[in-house]
């Protein structure tokens, strides 16, 4: 982590490395996000022993006789956005993820192949929460019998992991980097839109790591001794893929800001999304690839990823007006069949599918309605509009 | 730290052992090698298909299908590309590409005459889903294409030719490639569908750019794989999934335009070769794929119709080349191209067209590759033999093999020129092997298993030469199987009838494996002593020491398949220094039968294969659309030659090998002197840029 200003162990980005622990979004420091407070990691020079010793000696010398004060201030406003502004990221970060996370509830069964079940909560502002769940995401996995069949993609992608070893190592951490290569992001210019990304990868996280428990998918590496893996396989499931959800969430959410700035050139067509959902599909893809995921992990992660990003727009926009479930029974897929993110979504207009596979027996649906309740989060709410400001064009003087 | 006793101390004796082999009965030793080998290297319940050519003498492809029975017929197929009209024909002597068992191959090598066949030629085995046994002949005219007048068409053979690419389209949704074969690809199971791949016309591969596009980019994994080129599934291999493929860099060479200022009478023809043949350990030859690859695009190229009705020249580029072979160019892949490129071309169409095609080929890359050696036997009365030192690779996981060609000799029998024998790495001496119809030598390990062949054959007419072959098993393989011992072998070759102005010519055939393919060949040499490597400051000496006494040479390293007398065959040079490059193979070749002189004394012409000493290669189009790579090789400076004779040939030139030789000579002022020898640059260098005009649009 590049930290200009030589900080100490919390200084600057310090603190975002406590995030490793989430699952291998421990990179999320690679972009160095936070960069722009590397100033302040002058004062945590003070939060080691010689530092509070001194301190405490500067106190001792200068306090002098306690006065009796009447100090003419304030109660802090409640449930202000303002106050976000006042906070480090790092706090942000834990108030986004809260955000997110109580909005969603959990359920599976068990039957001859597992299902997780994604609900939303949606609860009216200002109003204390009345459980009512609905549909989110229904995510039914693979038969074994056809995960086997989809070993036959893991052969053959091996063969282009010479060709790819260096981007599959590049991609291990987050796909913003990558993002960035396409929309114009950098630390200074576009802190919140970083921001926003990376409470979408936590988010993204805390889902998929919850489905993949119930739906305990193996990995490609238990079907064969010859798979080996260019890396290590992580040892949560298989399906869905961690990536795809990742990179499809960032790069649909990206889209969504791109469109919401109203800057010409990302209005004028698809292709600024479009490019983002190829390099989000060669990002999950890569994971075969690199030996650690079939491609039916990328079809049920993708579809997870980009229907987490419109929930997590539909609280971010107050502009939004529709609410998107998603449904992937894993049973109806052709497990001759690879990934291929088109059968799922339209970068042009930013919409999912109705259905996608066979007519009749679709193997992934998607229910696109009119919000209804009220889904409103105020501190979502500044982020979404910080970062879209980062993509409006500055008025000439 | 040894905690147990060895218990067996005991030294084996060497397990391996020479034995001479009474005569078989079979035209070719080699062929009957391969067949029984590979039976030790695949899984004995499979069936085992293979691509084979076979040289048919007085007979007619319809008559000798009729020749077997029952159960051997089951094991024919006969490509659907031989039409019903051409399978009625007699021919005097005709090479064929056909779909056979092991047993059908083994009858035809002991039995030729009773089938109307002089030889057989293995390709490569086959899967057998990759073959539609129910394609039936047609005999459908095909309709014309129409184009403007001045139009040349550009064929492309290769291997992993991704043509969706920018640079071959004319349009978002608009391809310049009028037609594509896919080879290696499942093909269709019904009668009117190919016998091997799958075949693209430009309506059906506009319409899988169109189903493909969205928001003006084109998804080219997916389209690659709609077509049929890219399936990660069924075990074939395509580099057009690599960010480099040879063919298409290649291709955009030979006829890449930027697609917003794309000619309209320059359309373009593909044929892609299979690269990988699965699990064949018996060093599978694409011949029989270049040949079906060929009959294709030849009926293809007849096709076109400029507006005054005639048909517009096509040029042809096949970068590929091999190391073995009579190189006298009598081969039958020579054979074949003379077929459709030579002089009396125009009825091996099977169309009667007149239409001017031409071939470029390159020279090959197998300069220094220590692959060649000439032996002669100068003097009078007792002449010492000579030994030619081998080295087979360890971890060589394919076959290897050595071709020793003897004069040619009108006598017969043939005159007992030399005798020749093999000496294992660890001294082990096979018995002599002679100049005389079914003498060979085998290599036996401790089960009786025969691991090494040295046998002499007569290669029929046209070639009409004796040839002795060393055929090694692999000497590596993940499986138990009868290996071939790695390291340097001997052979000895002594002088018994050969005239003092004859010689006997050594290749080593090609078995190497290709960066960013699996491992597989590894390449063996020779290693005689007195060969020398490199010159006094320490760098390749890329042309034989003058007077040298060693039998190995880089005079005569030229691509087996460049030998005969109609391909334009291109070397390269590097363009900033004007020398040609280390590994541009050379000249020269040997008379055919009886003939005073040779085809030709190397390529015609050379072009650019590196920009400079540290820029290896030239930037052309890499696999997705608006990417650049670098590649080299002589594969890499005959379509640049191939796209200026395009261009030529549109304003009226003749295109043909003596038009290039004299475009060079023109041409070759433009670099330093002096000009190089003639026997690695023809006529010349030629000085053709081409990348601005694949990547720049026109100012």
């Amino acid at each position: 982590m590049a930290n200009g200003s030589g900080g100490g162990p919390e200084g600057g980005l310090g603190g975002l490395g406590g995030l490793g622990g989430l699952g291998g979004l421990g990179g999320l420091g690679g972009l160095g996000g936070l960069g722009g407070l590397g100033g302040l990691g002058g004062l945590a020079a003070t939060e080691s022993p010689l530092g509070a010793e001194s301190l405490l000696t500067t106190r001792d010398g200068i306090v002098g006789a306690p006065l009796d004060l009447n100090p003419n201030i304030h109660q802090g406003c409640c449930e202000d956005p303002a106050n976000l502004k006042r906070l480090s990221p790092e706090v942000r970060a834990s108030i986004f993820m809260f955000e997110l996370g109580t909005r969603v509830t959990f359920s599976a069964s068990c039957d001859d192949t597992a299902t997780a079940y994604l609900w939303r909560l949606d609860t009216k502002a200002g109003h204390p929460p009345k459980i009512q769940t609905k549909p989110l995401v229904e995510m039914t996995a693979p038969t074994i019998e056809q995960f086997k069949e989809q070993m036959a993609y893991l052969s053959g992608y091996a063969d282009l992991r010479q060709d790819r070893a260096a981007e599959i190592l590049a991609q291990l951490p987050t796909p913003v980097p990558f993002l960035a290569s396409i929309a114009y992001m950098d630390p200074a210019r576009t802190p919140f839109t970083i921001e926003l990304l990376n409470a979408a990868l936590r988010f993204a996280n805390y889902n998929h790591m919850r489905i993949k428990y119930t739906l305990a998918a193996k990995r490609p590496i238990e079907f064969s001794p010859q798979v080996q893996p260019m890396i290590q396989t992580p040892t949560h499931g298989s399906l869905p893929s961690g990536h795809a959800t990742e990179s499809f969430i960032t790069a649909r959410l990206l889209w969504k800001l791109l469109r919401a700035s109203g800057t010409p050139q990302y209005q004028q067509d698809g292709v600024w999304g479009e490019m983002m959902m190829r390099l989000a599909s060669r990002i999950a893809i890569n994971r075969t690839v690199a030996g650690v995921h079939f491609p039916v992990d990328s079809v049920a992660g993708s579809l997870l990823g980009l229907t987490l990003a419109e929930f997590i727009s539909e609280y971010c926009d107050p502009t939004a007006q529709y609410s998107t479930s998603a449904s992937f029974n894993g049973t109806r897929f052709d497990a001759a069949d690879d990934f291929d993110w088109h059968q799922l979504y339209e970068a042009e207009d930013d919409l999912q599918k109705k259905k996608s596979g066979p007519t009749s027996s679709p193997w992934a649906t998607t229910t696109r309605k009119k919000s209804t309740t009220a889904t409103r989060s105020a501190p979502l709410e500044w982020l979404w509009g910080k970062a879209v400001a980062e993509w409006q064009d500055l008025p000439c003087e | 730290m040894r905690v147990t006793e060895k218990n067996d101390p005991e030294k084996k004796p060497p397990g391996l052992r020479w034995e001479k082999v009474e005569d078989q009965g079979v035209v070719s030793s080699a062929v009957d090698f391969r067949l029984d080998q590979q039976a030790n290297f695949v899984d004995p319940e499979e069936e085992i298909w293979w691509s084979a050519l076979i040289d048919l003498r007085g007979t007619s492809i319809a008559a000798f299908s009729r020749g077997f029975d029952e159960r051997l017929n089951r094991q024919l197929h006969i490509p659907n590309d031989y039409s019903l009209t051409e399978r009625e024909t007699v021919f005097e002597q005709k090479v064929i590409v056909i779909f056979a068992g092991t047993e059908l191959l083994r009858q035809l090598n002991a039995y030729p005459e009773r089938f109307g066949v002089s030889s057989v030629r293995l390709g490569a085995i086959f899967d057998r889903d990759f073959i539609n046994l129910d394609a039936k002949a047609q005999n459908a005219d095909l309709p014309a294409i129409k184009v403007p007048d001045g139009s040349v068409v550009t064929a492309v053979i290769d291997d992993g030719i991704a043509f969706g690419n920018n640079v071959f389209r004319d349009g978002l949704v608009s391809t310049r490639v009028e037609y594509v074969t896919i080879l290696p690809t499942l093909p269709g199971g019904s009668a009117g569908q190919v016998s091997v791949g799958n075949e693209l016309e430009k309506s059906q591969i506009d319409a899988l750019l169109t189903a493909n596009t969205t928001s003006k980019l084109l998804d080219e994994d997916r389209f690659y794989q709609q077509a049929g080129l890219i399936d990660y599934a069924d075990g074939t291999f395509s580099p057009t999934s690599l960010r480099r493929s040879h063919g298409t860099h290649i291709t955009a060479l030979a006829a890449g335009y930027p697609m917003d200022a794309a000619p309209d009478d320059r359309p373009i023809l593909c044929a892609i070769l299979p690269t990988r043949v699965t699990e064949d350990v018996s060093g599978g030859s694409i011949l029989p794929s270049l040949i079906l690859a060929l009959l294709r695009l030849t009926r293809q190229a007849a096709r076109f119709r400029c507006e005054d009705g005639t048909r517009p020249p096509a040029v042809f580029n096949f970068s590929y080349g091999n190391f073995g072979g009579p190189h006298d160019g009598t081969s039958p892949i020579a054979r074949v191209i003379e077929d459709y490129f030579g002089p009396a071309s125009g009825s091996g169409t099977g169309c009667n067209v007149e239409q001017a095609l031409r071939l470029l080929l390159p020279s090959g890359n197998g300069n220094l590759s220590r692959t060649h050696a000439m032996l002669e036997f100068p003097g009078n009365g007792s002449r010492p033999a000579k030994t030619l030192d081998f080295v087979a690779m360890p971890d060589d996981r394919t076959v290897s093999e050595v071709q020793m060609w003897m004069p040619y000799s009108g006598a017969s029998p043939l005159p007992k020129f030399v005798t020749v024998r093999a000496t294992t790495p660890d001294g082990l001496q096979s018995g002599p092997v002679e100049i005389a119809t079914g003498s060979y030598q085998s290599l036996l390990n401790e089960d009786g298993q025969e691991v090494a062949r040295l046998s002499f054959a007569f290669e029929p007419l046209p070639t009409a030469r004796g040839v002795v072959t060393l055929n090694l098993n692999p000497t590596a393989s993940l499986s138990p199987a009868p290996l071939a011992p790695a390291g340097r072998w001997k052979l000895t070759v002594t002088p018994e009838m050969i005239a003092p102005d004859e010689s006997v010519q050594v290749w080593i055939e090609r078995d190497d494996t290709l960066p960013g393919f699996r491992v597989g060949g590894r390449q063996p040499y020779f290693d005689n002593a007195d060969y020398e490597r490199f010159n006094k400051f320490g760098a390749p000496l890329a042309v034989d020491p003058p007077g040298t006494d060693s039998p190995i040479r880089r005079a005569g390293t030229l691509s087996g398949f460049a030998c005969g007398p109609s391909p334009l065959v291109i070397g390269a040079f590097t363009q900033s220094n004007g020398k040609m490059s280390d590994y541009s193979a050379a000249g020269p070749t040997t008379a055919p039968r009886g003939a005073p002189v040779a085809y030709r004394e190397g390529p015609d012409a050379s072009a650019r294969g590196d920009d400079s000493v540290v820029l290896l290669g030239v930037i052309s189009a890499g696999s997705r659309s608006g990417s650049m790579v670098r590649l080299n090789g002589t594969s890499v400076a005959a379509p640049r030659a191939a796209r200026f004779t395009v261009d030529q040939m549109a304003a009226g030139a003749a295109g043909d090998r003596a038009w290039i030789r004299v475009q060079a000579d023109l041409q070759d002022p433009n670099f330093p002197p002096p000009k190089p020898e003639p026997t690695r640059t023809g006529g010349g260098r030629l000085d053709v840029s081409v990348n601005e005009t694949i990547f720049d649009p026109a100012p």
